[in-house]
């Protein structure tokens, strides 16, 4: 019998196709950056979609406080509290895009 | 106390709410320790990585506003989950009045329910402290218990100094028993 039909034929087996390797290794050295105007465009979808997630939840906590809350001084300091986090964290994320 | 804000819980004709039983603030506490945590693991992630991974450190850092960008959104996302967590905490409660319990159990966001219990059909109310902490902090389980034909317990987990929640309503309803027998005179 011979030996060599048991040899495994190893070869190198790369991370990743080679049609990637310059989208990895740009992102490896700092150098990759989407297309400025698309990048642009994808974080400002990924905002608007979030912001809209958001509005809705904010309006249904709204609705629960003024409808359930019995008009109790903490329920007042909430609103405040939530509302002007939140608007200082938009207007924190809208200035990085 | 001022029952104009009371409107939803449709009292009757000279009926007050005498107080409000919450849970106790370690309840909320033990949720913010979570949340605190879900705040700050991204930021030591960030600075874990810059120290022990210096490699991926460097990316990170060359794209900071890219990920500052997502941080902000998940601390959003953890801000207003705070909110919900707090709203869910709050609103679940019992509104003692002089003549009922009514039982407000904020189960989901949007999952609500409102029993009431008269004074009258109360049988028994237990106390639980269970344990140390529980012992120290003040708070307890209370079930209070009906003599109606469904038999439905009220019962509430780590309320507030539950031996003051029972003297109110013992006290009130005793003010029912005596009141229902001078009237029976």
């Amino acid at each position: 019998m011979n030996d060599s039909n048991f040899q495994i034929d190893w070869q190198e087996v790369p991370l990743y196709p080679d049609s990637f390797k310059p989208f990895f290794d740009s992102f490896l050295n700092g150098s990759f950056h989407l297309p400025a105007g698309l990048e642009h465009n994808i974080l400002l979808i990924i905002f608007v979609v979030f912001s809209a997630g958001y509005a809705i939840v904010s309006a249904i906590l709204f609705y629960h406080w003024y409808m359930y809350g019995m008009r109790n001084p903490l329920v007042y300091l909430a609103e405040i509290v939530f509302s002007v986090v939140s608007a200082l964290l938009f207007a924190l994320v809208f200035y990085l895009i | 106390m001022d029952d104009s804000k009371y409107t939803s819980l449709h009292l009757g004709s000279g009926e007050h709410v005498i107080f409000e039983v919450r849970r106790h603030w370690i309840v909320f506490v033990t949720n913010m320790v979570g949340f605190l945590f879900l705040i700050i693991f991204p930021l030591a992630l960030y600075v874990g990585v810059r120290i022990f991974l210096p490699v991926i450190g460097d990316v990170l850092a060359q794209h900071f506003s890219l990920v500052s960008f997502f941080y902000l959104l998940w601390f959003l996302a953890m801000w207003i989950n705070f909110f919900l967590v707090w709203t869910k905490y709050f609103l679940d409660v019992w509104y003692v009045t002089g003549q009922r319990i009514i039982d407000v159990d904020q189960k989901r966001i949007f999952y609500r329910t409102v029993s009431n219990l008269r004074f009258d059909k109360i049988q028994d109310i237990t106390i639980e402290i269970p344990g140390v902490l529980a012992t120290f902090l003040n708070y307890g389980n209370i079930r209070v218990q009906t003599a109606s034909e469904d038999n439905i317990d009220f019962y509430m987990t780590t309320v507030r100094n539950p031996n003051h929640v029972k003297e109110v309503i013992f006290s009130q309803h005793n003010n029912q028993d005596t009141k229902g027998s001078s009237r029976s005179l």
